[in-house]
């Protein structure tokens, strides 16, 4: 736990930084109380950090070589983990992850590092010589500024997967971090200097969308910007953007479909399911918040899963024996709960959980919501639509696969969707109907600096991490060198001067 | 009669329009104004058939063995090589364009779609390396339904780039045509019906329609191609179906003249590329710098040339440069010409309609010079046969000065030394930078702009990554009673490392 009261104003190419927005309150989710302040960034503040950004790009990283920017990335990352401890402590005390969470998400952002900085160096471009008379070129540039916008349920992971590629193609990336937790996104900012990083390379500030992420995204010397977050805040996003036209990666939510075939192991597919619902409280967009199964398979399953989340308690994020940490706020507690009741009056049976958290010492003043199970689902119910961004499985039942694919791609989401059983060709054929970015096959959750990771449909457009996504941080400049004489029909007309 | 607005698969050649009264619809004027076609009205229920028509027809062209689907596209190129006659007439009457013009427009088209069709059963992905125990790969797939607003000088070109690149992917291809010139691009669709492109539909209509299609459900990528304030739109539009955007907005193209350019290539080819199609082109140069110790020369040429330039209707086969699009464009040109000269700028050719033309929306060739960069001229799209002319001392300097401009389509370079060109090209903010040419589009080359002057790309193998979406498809290959799964109380064995279920 973080014993003083800490401030952060923004890490940037100044060592200080004077500026008129409000303070706002950050909030320890598991106990109810405020234990720092983080400096809003207003239109001032944003302009210096962006313009920091800019002048270090033009007189420094841009002259970097890609080696020396594939070796402070992996300086970077050994800091990080020199510092997981750390960086997992605050975490855990500003969002309410447990602690365990918080610590594999450094462990990932330095594996995103170590990744990005093995293809610094291998950003090739494209040649043309299909003419007789000329050549041309494609060559990979950075843009110079990028901005990258977080949401607060993965913090440390989400700075790694964007900071990752935007610098080792040579960009300064400013990142606007949550403004309901910042904190560790500050640390990893300041242990980036630490590691060497210059200064104005890996800027961070904070603040409420509508203030700190339009003067973001309005600011001319951002090239382009990726968002993580939601589908109200992506639309401003877009808006945003048309300012000065910037092309965007938008990341957004999901409510995720979970296919189990009539072979699954349903007692050993259990506690995955569970925990794709409960890692982090359910506060993820990768959650497979709706589970298909069987008709002949449901009550089996049903049952197992009622049992086991039974068995689970949320709790006190540093112990060990919390098998869940913290809801990041009131607001969302009472957005979940008001899902979960609107759930079971359509019609779903509760079958586990289904209310705060209470009556244990260590939930009794923060943001707690026990591990919840509903069944009987219909794809009418609003519990079955919208995306809870909470620890809530639902589960409904199935007849036969076409029908099955069809009710999963009836929701205007797509993120991801899950396809648990054994046999191939099922499989295959229902990978390849779900309209969703990733379909995972017999596991969840499973990203990977190599794997593309994006949205269909209202869950997005873009996509992170592959070696693909260097093309995301560059813009191509197409060089035409022609060398013969190319007439056209004013040549004849020009004699002599 | 009326001509059909809506082209596509599985709608009878007369759209459905027979029988409906002349007053609906809408016409379709030639630049001085008269009527030559009217265009039957589009609705929204008109475009909802369309959308669900196309997303058919794509299904079904996806299932067609590859070699089906190049054959039919190689057959709609043919098709409209083979009309290149009754596209011209249509382009002359409704886009200006010279015989020469239109039959360079159809070349550009039919090339595209010659390039695109041999990708068809080519768009692969990826298979990721090494993960322990998970065997991971990407999946390329279209969308149902891609569509393309476009400007309306250059459409067929847009068209066939942005459709082929559509059916390479797997996807359907609606192209809204502009209202101003729909005839041409409505033909283009028949063309690709009858030659069995079947998921390449067209629709006409007004700019409400252009917007029910742009931010239509069932739509899932849209292509832009037109002036940055619509373009704005177009980007705000985007929000209600979160619609994936590739973007070609107005830019201020520009031209570099340095001190070892051979001026007697360089002007007739910087003035080709301004006054073609009347300066209404997007990767058109707006503006020329040129070195010092050339410029009084270079002026000199560019002013003599320009009043040489024939200016005509497509009918005279003596005309080097034909009309604005209409009166209107004539009009605001005008306005913008006079704003610049009220800024200080100096007319030295052309300025105002022809002599001999003062009717329509022709226009002569105009050269300008002492345009400062603040000058209206300089700043706004001018769209329009108008070139300002200004002179550099230093090549570091005009590069800066090129770009502090915030557009970036098309820079053009004109040089010998080829340490220069490399050094200037590699510093110049610009998606396109064209050596010692004012031409170098070809399909096999992605172009795209940068800053605000758009994104996303269509030409080359590469332009693939913007007109499909990726499915990543893993596979943990560990069997389930090996592992050890993340909630602790739940355990049955031990863990067995792997990508992060974090």
């Amino acid at each position: 736990m973080l014993d003083q009261m800490h401030r952060v104003e923004a890490v940037g190419a100044a060592e200080t930084y004077v500026s008129h927005g409000d303070y706002l309150a950050l909030e320890n989710p598991a106990t109810g109380k405020v234990f720092a302040e983080a400096r809003e960034a207003d239109e001032g503040l944003v302009d210096q950090v962006v313009s920091g950004a800019q002048n270090t790009f033009r007189r420094q990283w841009r002259g970097t070589s890609p080696l020396d920017r594939a070796r402070l990335l992996v300086r970077w990352a050994d800091v990080l983990m020199e510092h997981q401890d750390e960086l997992a402590r605050i975490e855990s005390t500003d969002v309410g992850h447990l602690y365990r969470e918080s610590a594999a998400d450094v462990a990932n952002a330095a594996k995103w590092l170590r990744y990005f900085a093995g293809v610094a160096d291998k950003i090739e471009g494209d040649a043309v010589d299909a003419h007789p008379d000329r050549v041309a070129h494609v060559t990979r540039e950075p843009f110079g500024v990028v901005a990258g916008v977080n949401s607060f349920n993965g913090n440390i992971l989400m700075f790694g997967i964007k900071a990752a590629p935007a610098l080792a193609a040579g960009n300064c990336l400013v990142l606007k971090a949550p403004e309901l937790a910042p904190l560790s996104s500050f640390r990893m900012a300041e242990l980036a200097i630490d590691a060497g990083i210059p200064r104005g390379v890996v800027s961070v500030i904070t603040g409420r969308g509508q203030v700190t992420g339009n003067a973001l995204l309005r600011h001319p010397a951002v090239g382009m910007a990726i968002f993580t977050g939601g589908l109200g805040a992506a639309k401003a996003v877009i808006r945003s953007s048309a300012v000065n036209a910037i092309p965007l990666c938008l990341e957004l939510g999901g409510k995720n479909a979970v296919i189990l075939l009539d072979d699954v192991d349903v007692d050993r597919v259990v506690p995955h399911l569970l925990h794709s619902n409960f890692v982090k409280c359910g506060q993820s967009c990768a959650a497979g918040s709706r589970i298909f199964v069987p008709r002949p398979l449901a009550d089996e399953l049903t049952g197992r899963l009622a049992a086991a989340a039974s068995r689970l308690r949320p709790g006190d994020p540093f112990s060990p024996d919390s098998d869940m940490g913290a809801v990041i706020s009131e607001t969302q507690v009472a957005r979940i709960e008001d899902l979960v009741n609107r759930g079971t009056a359509a019609g779903a049976t509760r079958l586990a959980g289904g209310h705060r958290a209470h009556g244990r010492p260590d939930v009794e003043h923060g943001h707690f919501f026990e591990p919840t199970v509903l069944a009987d689902l219909m794809d009418s119910n609003v519990a079955a639509r919208e995306e809870i961004f909470g620890p809530v499985v639902g589960v409904l039942t199935y007849d036969d696969v076409d029908e099955v694919v069809s009710r999963a791609n009836g929701l205007d989401l797509g993120l991801s969707a899950q396809i648990w059983g054994n046999d191939s060709s099922t499989i295959h054929y229902v990978a390849r109907r779900l309209e969703a970015g990733t379909v995972w096959v017999n596991t969840y959750r499973a990203i990977h600096p190599s794997s593309p990771y994006g949205g269909y449909k209202h869950s997005g457009y873009g996509r992170e991490n592959g070696p693909e996504v260097l093309k995301t941080y560059t813009r191509g400049k197409t060089t035409v060198w022609a060398y013969g004489d190319i007439p056209n029909p004013y040549a004849q007309l020009s004699g002599a001067s | 009669m009326l001509v059909a607005s809506v082209v596509g698969p599985g709608i009878p050649v007369d759209g459905g329009s027979g029988g409906r009264a002349e007053d609906a619809g809408f016409d379709v004027r030639d630049c001085a104004g008269e009527v030559v076609a009217r265009v039957d009205e589009c609705s929204p229920g008109d475009v909802d058939s369309l959308v669900r028509a196309v997303t058919a027809a794509a299904a079904r062209w996806r299932s067609r063995p590859a070699h089906s689907r190049v054959r039919a596209m190689l057959d709609w190129a043919a098709a409209l090589d083979g009309e290149r006659g009754r596209l011209a007439e249509l382009l002359a009457a409704e886009a200006g364009a010279l015989r020469s013009e239109a039959e360079l427009e159809v070349d550009r088209a039919v090339d595209w779609i010659r390039y695109y069709s041999g990708l068809v059963g080519k768009v692969d992905g990826r298979v990721f390396g090494g993960i322990p125990g998970q065997f991971g790969y990407t999946a390329r797939e279209p969308y149902d339904v891609v569509a393309g607003v476009n400007a309306a000088v250059g459409a067929l070109a847009l068209f066939a780039g942005q459709a082929s690149l559509s059916l390479a992917s797997g996807s359907g291809y609606l192209f809204k045509a502009h209202a101003e010139a729909p005839l041409a691009p409505l033909m283009m669709a028949e063309l690709a019906q009858a030659a069995g492109v079947e998921p390449v539909a067209a629709v006409a209509g007004s700019t409400q329609v252009g917007e029910y299609v742009s931010t239509h459900t069932g739509v899932g990528l849209l292509a832009f191609t037109g002036r940055s304030p619509v373009g704005r739109e177009v980007i705000a539009g985007s929000v209600k179906e979160v619609t994936p955007l590739v973007m070609g907005l107005g830019a201020r193209n520009a031209a570099l003249v340095l001190d070892d350019a051979a001026l007697s290539t360089v002007v007739p080819a910087v003035l080709h590329s301004r006054f073609s199609r009347a300066g209404q082109e997007w990767f058109g140069v707006a503006h020329v710098y040129v070195h010092e110790s050339l410029f009084e020369d270079f002026v000199a040429r560019a002013v003599a040339l320009a009043d040489r330039i024939k200016v005509g209707p497509a009918s005279d086969p003596d005309s080097l440069m034909g009309p604005l699009l209409s009166r209107q464009r004539r009009q605001l040109l005008e306005t913008a010409l006079a704003a610049g000269v009220a800024d200080g700028a100096r007319v030295l050719a052309g300025g105002r309609p022809p002599a001999d033309l003062p009717d329509g929306a022709y226009f002569a060739p105009t050269v300008v010079v002492d345009a400062s960069p603040t000058n209206p001229l300089r700043r706004d799209e001018v769209v329009g046969p108008v070139l300002t002319v200004s002179s550099f001392g230093d090549v570091d300097q005009v590069v800066a000065q090129a770009n502090a401009s915030q557009s970036g389509a098309v820079m053009q370079v004109w040089g010998r030394d080829v340490r220069t060109l490399k050094s200037v090209s590699d510093r110049l903010e610009a998606g396109a930078i064209w050596i010692n040419t004012a031409d170098g589009l070809s399909p096999e080359v992605p172009i795209g702009s940068w800053k605000s002057s758009g994104y996303g790309t269509t030409g080359g193998v590469s332009s693939l990554d913007y007109f499909t979406r990726t499915k990543a498809i893993m596979w943990d290959l560990t069997p389930l009673s090996d592992r050890a799964p993340s909630l602790a109380k739940l355990a049955h064995a031990t863990k067995v490392g792997g990508a992060a279920n974090a």
